[in-house]
């Protein structure tokens, strides 16, 4: 293969620079004070013109992928464990989003940190962040792939608790942890079934195994990796600690819990392809966690008030109608708008963390209002991710939305396709709920706040724009003509044996493409009339129907079922535990060894005696003692 | 039959450091007040010799093959050369006898660096003590080396004589003197009954070079487990377990640790032990391989002893160096499961693990009384584990290196400690001996209560009334510092990445039993 070695250093750099990034930068960064970011900007720049480079190798090798064994990690027995690296067009598309975004995010960053007491502990962590996630794509193999996958959860943890004196933000760390904790434990278990059924866990043989493996077996794999999934790209009802996770840094939410990790879960269940295609009922459960997600969060998103609260659920949405997508069949395009959401909605993040910036640090949206006037670029960037987002013709949502509609339709779940078409619509109500209520109508802030409102820097207005122009021009680009596009023949070599559906203008494609359309501007109407027109009405429709405003305000009462349900129980049980049993049976054991050993030590010591003469005896007495045992053993 | 010239060449990292050493006395008496200059001569000759046996090795147009070591695919490395003997079969040069080399001559190195301020403050015994300790590094060369019961004996000596010197050296302390008194004593005891196994093994098959031996041996059929034989490996066991410190042959171990420099008792808790282990582990594996049945039930109650009593006497210890000393007992008991591993199932797995076990304790023994080495340049220090509670506030980085080792030591991932533990066990498990890996668990619980108060003072102890009264007037010890640094950056690199380490002690291990 021509360009090997060059690929190989790509790669390696890919990961090793954010990694050295992360390491001068915890150790120097403090001393380096408002310049902490030069090094870690840089770093990360060159990274992501190192994974278009890789992209683009790829691009230019679509039918053979690129794996390197790199290197033998730990052998343990028979069974070793190598940093194996492979990229094929799959991971093309994930380096594009993951290299591309994080560099944005970085240099935004530079902008909206400034003057934090913990500068050079932020960029230490997105190039821990960045290493981690790099991992995870380029793995070959599942373990490599999980340690990246910890790796991003540990970063995400750390960012999301970045302001830890804050209490809400610290808690925030400790519910994303603990609920991911419940995935990565079913991940675990599969990983586990996995090498057991197959005796490897790397992705080429594994998956040539895959018609192999029982039917009963493969569902459970399957199942259980899906529960990695759960928990990573937050799907119900593990879903919960993405919207707490908002408590970190604007940035973060862009990069971590929009555009990348979260994705993770997605990217995941796309790599096991093989896997889930041979196991129809893991399809239906992943296409119905995620329709059932779609609509779930959609819902919640509407009422919320909190700017950062509403992209959130819509992020919960969006990664649910990418498992729609994967559970309906159509793989291609969930990856589609995977790459499209990770640019428009990474985007809608950095626009509003620009919004925030411009309040003072306000996030609630009913004290905003008629921003559009006094920071022109923000709103327009927020403008295009909008529109992207509820997937109005032309923008990079219609395409990748709408070729998930379609596949629903056409594989006849016409339950699903309804229900995405209601997510659709509600979708475009809450995002354009959120820009009438932020840039239109007149001004709820208070004085002093309006006198200080501002368009951000341009390191950080730069980055917006540069995000809004895929944005925007990324589904005609890559996704057109409908299911015939670029994207769909570059992922091929990975979703291989895929049923396809003939795209026809004039026909049932045509009339769903219109009709999701118009679905959506009548959203955006609805939003107009309601929170722009005329203002009394969502006081009015609340009170008509308390029960499914309040549902949705509270978030479907999801917080208060974990409380009672797993978390008192829990609570109750290690009550238990500790005083029944640990305090009587587990310390009673461990004090009783504790005071034999004190004993046997405080015995033996006696024979320390410090005279030469005992220490010979004992040499000869042993040397005695060991002939007799020897010899009595051998009856010789 | 090779000649005369190949017979130096194969012994040729061994003539370096015996040559370096009698540099190192001569230019004693030349360099006046500059003594500075003594331990880089030193430390110089034990690059030059690990870099000869390096030469041995690489053919220059293999060094390419250099990444395969670096990236775990191991031994092509050596070049796919056989050993090559010298002196009639005396000596042989081979893979493993290169991984040792390398190791002492880490050791060595690690060893000066160690005992660097501890020496500017004794300029005049400057020669004596680099020389000495040269010497007993070019006879530790030569346990790796020999393949003959006369050549290993040699070698056995010249590694054990200076020692006595050096765990004297502080001739103006009682006790030091003592311990040397004591080790010698009980030495000369020891190495009697070590040359009487060895004639006993002569006796019985008729030869002194281990292929020899193991040919008559097997020659012999049935017969050659016969009272004699058990005699004699008993006896040859006796021997190697008073310079390991096995259990019960231990007795002088705890008095000559304290009572010895510092930097000398480092050295010989991994030095001594590392040249004595591989030594016999080539004499039991090539010589006495078929009679593995005796000399691993001998081994066998030596290591339980061994961990037990080890383990048992460090709990109580509140003196740090005393606590380590004891601790390495322990540590001798879980080294031996590697030697019973192969004895039992004639598998190479116990024996790299060996391997793998020393260059694993090198760095996180060293590391750990470098510390107490370091503490002691910097403050008034008599070991007690109670000065040590609270470091962690008034030194942060001394308290991250010593909890390190100690975490290492207690055998906890990722760092190297682990994997030493795991390799051993896995090999003993693997051999049918799963009752001893039991044992050898348990005890390393156990040992985790002694080694992990120690992290427990450093970090959740206030500080003793006064800690910070008295300060060195050594200056500072870079070469210490350097040395720790190493030893901590060694725990963790082999920790989170140890197949380099393992596959080229699974290479060396080749030419011994052909796995």
């Amino acid at each position: 293969m021509e360009g090997t070695d060059a690929m190989k250093l790509a790669v390696a750099l890919i990961v090793l620079l954010p990694l050295a990034g992360f390491i001068v930068t915890l150790v120097f960064g403090k001393r380096m004070g408002t310049r902490a970011h030069v090094l870690p900007v840089a770093l990360v720049t060159a990274t992501a013109v190192l994974a278009v480079y890789a992209f683009e190798w790829v691009f230019r090798h679509q039918e053979e992928p690129f794996v390197w064994d790199a290197f033998t990690w730990l052998v343990a027995g028979r069974y070793e464990v190598t940093w194996g690296f492979q990229v094929d067009t799959l991971t093309g598309v994930m380096l594009l989003v993951v290299g591309i975004i994080g560099m944005l995010v970085h240099y935004y960053s530079i902008g909206y940190m400034h003057g934090d007491g913990g500068y050079y502990r932020f960029f230490a962590y997105l190039n821990l962040f960045m290493f981690a996630m790099f991992v995870l794509i380029l793995a070959n193999n599942f373990l490599l792939l999980f340690l990246g996958w910890e790796g991003v959860g540990l970063c995400s943890y750390l960012l999301i608790a970045f302001w830890f004196p804050k209490k809400t933000a610290s808690q925030a760390g400790k519910k994303a942890f603990l609920v991911n904790r419940v995935g990565d434990f079913g991940f675990t278990l599969g990983m586990l079934l996995i090498f057991v059924t197959t005796g490897t866990l790397q992705f080429a043989g594994v998956f040539d195994k895959a018609e192999m493996i029982g039917a009963g077996t493969l569902l459970w794999i399957c199942l259980l990796l899906f529960t990695g999934a759960i928990g990573k790209s937050a799907q119900f009802p593990l879903h919960v600690w993405l919207p707490d996770a908002m408590e970190g840094p604007t940035p973060v939410s862009a990069l971590i819990h929009a555009a990348t990790m979260v994705n993770a879960g997605v990217y995941m269940v796309a790599r096991s392809y093989p896997l889930f295609m041979h196991s129809n009922t893991a399809m239906l459960v992943v296409m119905v966690v995620g329709t059932f997600t779609a609509i779930y969060a959609a819902y919640i998103a509407i009422t919320q008030n909190d700017i950062k609260k509403v992209i959130a659920y819509s992020t919960v949405s969006s990664l649910g109608f990418m498992f729609m997508a994967l559970g309906a069949g159509a793989w291609a395009a969930g990856i589609f708008y995977l790459f499209a959401h990770g640019f428009f909605k990474g985007l809608l993040f950095l626009c509003s963390g620009s919004v925030i910036h411009a309040m003072g640090g306000e996030q609630d949206m009913r004290k905003m209002g008629g921003l559009r006037t006094r920071i022109p670029v923000t709103f327009w960037t927020m403008m295009v991710g909008a529109v992207a987002l509820i997937g109005v013709f032309p923008f990079a949502g219609f395409w990748a939305k709408d070729e998930i509609l379609f596949a629903d339709f056409t594989h006849h779940y016409y339950v699903v396709w309804v229900v995405g078409v209601v997510t659709a619509f509600l979708t475009a109500v809450f995002a354009f709920r959120m820009m009438f209520m932020t840039f239109f109508g007149e001004s709820r802030a208070d004085a002093e706040v309006q006198a200080h409102v501002h368009e951000s820097p341009k390191v950080m207005t730069i980055p917006l724009v540069l995000l809004a122009i895929p944005a925007a021009a990324l589904g005609v680009v890559v996704g057109w003509p409908p299911e015939e596009g670029w994207i769909h023949t570059f992922l091929e070599p990975v979703f291989f044996d895929v049923e396809h559906e003939e795209f026809a203008w004039l026909g049932t494609g045509g009339a769903l493409m219109a009709f999701s359309l118009v679905v959506a501007l009548v959203g955006v109407y609805v939003a107009y009339v309601m929170y722009l027109k005329r203002r009394e009405l969502p006081a009015q429709l609340a009170a008509r129907v308390p029960w499914a405003y309040q549902a949705s305000l509270r978030k479907m009462y999801m917080d208060e079922v974990y409380e009672v349900a797993p978390i008192r129980s829990t609570i109750a049980f290690s009550n238990w535990l500790w005083t029944g049993f640990d305090v009587l049976v587990i310390d009673g054991i461990v004090n009783g060894l504790a005071r034999l050993w004190d004993w046997v030590g405080a015995a033996l010591r006696q024979l320390q005696t410090g005279r030469v003469q005992n220490y010979a005896f004992g040499i000869f007495a042993g040397m005695l003692a060991l002939v007799i045992v020897v010899g009595c053993i051998w009856g010789v | 039959m090779a000649d005369a010239n190949n017979s130096v060449l194969v012994i040729l990292p061994g003539i370096v450091i015996a040559c370096t050493a009698l540099l190192v006395f001569m230019a004693d008496t030349f360099v006046g007040r500059r003594k500075e200059i003594l331990p880089w001569i030193a430390a110089a000759g034990l690059v030059a010799a690990a870099a000869v046996a390096a030469a041995q090795w690489l053919d220059v147009d293999e060094l390419g093959s250099l990444w395969d070591l670096v990236t775990g695919r191991g031994s092509a490395v050596f070049g796919g050369r056989e050993g090559e003997a010298g002196f009639a079969g005396m000596v042989a040069l081979d893979k493993f006898a290169f991984y040792c080399t390398l190791l002492f001559c880490v050791i060595g190195v690690l060893t000066i660096m160690l005992s660097d301020a501890y020496m500017k403050k004794r300029r005049d015994a400057m020669g004596e003590f680099y020389g000495l300790l040269l010497l007993v590094i070019a006879g530790m060369f030569g346990m790796a080396v020999s393949t003959d019961l006369i050549a290993l004996f040699i070698a056995f000596e010249l590694m054990s004589l200076p020692t006595y010197v050096l765990a004297g050296f502080l001739r103006g302390d009682v006790r030091s003197g003592e311990a040397a008194v004591k080790y010698f004593v009980n030495g000369a005891f020891s190495s009697a009954v070590l040359v009487f196994g060895l004639a006993l093994l002569y006796a019985a098959s008729g030869q002194t070079n281990y292929a020899g031996i193991a040919e008559a041996m097997s020659g012999l059929g049935a017969d050659a487990e016969s009272g004699l034989t058990v005699v004699a490996l008993v006896f040859v066991a006796v021997g190697f377990g008073f310079k390991i410190a096995a259990v019960p042959f231990h007795g002088w171990a705890p008095d000559v640790y304290e009572g010895a420099p510092t930097p000398v008792t480092a050295f010989m808790s991994v030095g001594i032990k590392a040249g004595a282990f591989v030594g016999f582990l080539k004499l039991f594996t090539i010589a006495a391989v078929g009679l593995g049945d005796i000399w691993t039930a001998a081994l066998t109650v030596l290591a339980v002893l061994t961990m037990v009593v080890g383990n048992a006497l460090a709990l109580p210890q509140r003196n740090l160096k005393r606590m380590l000393a004891y601790s390495s007992i322990a540590h001798a008991g879980y080294l031996l499961l590697g030697l019973i591993a192969t004895g039992a199932s004639l598998d190479s797995a116990g024996s790299s693990a060996v391997l793998f076990y020393l260059g694993a304790y090198t760095f996180m023994n060293i590391g750990a009384f470098g510390i107490l080495v370091w503490i002691r340049n910097r403050r008034a220090f008599r070991y007690g584990l109670d000065e040590v509670a609270g470091l962690a506030r008034t030194m942060p980085w001394t308290a991250i290196g010593m909890a390190l080792f100690m975490v290492s030591l207690t055998g906890i991932p990722p760092l190297v400690g682990f994997w030493g533990k795991f390799y051993l066990f896995t090999a003993i498990v693997d051999a049918g001996m799963t009752w001893l890996a039991i044992v050898a668990v348990v005890m390393s619980a156990v040992s985790a209560y002694y080694y992990l108060r120690v992290v427990w003072y450093l970090y959740f102890r206030e500080a003793p009334e006064g800690a910070e009264v008295v300060a060195d007037d050594a200056g500072p010890a870079l070469g210490s510092a350097v040395a720790v640094t190493l030893a901590a950056l060694g725990v963790l690199a082999l920790g989170l990445y140890p197949s380099p380490l393992i596959s080229a002690a699974q290479g060396a291990l080749r030419v011994l039993i052909g796995g």
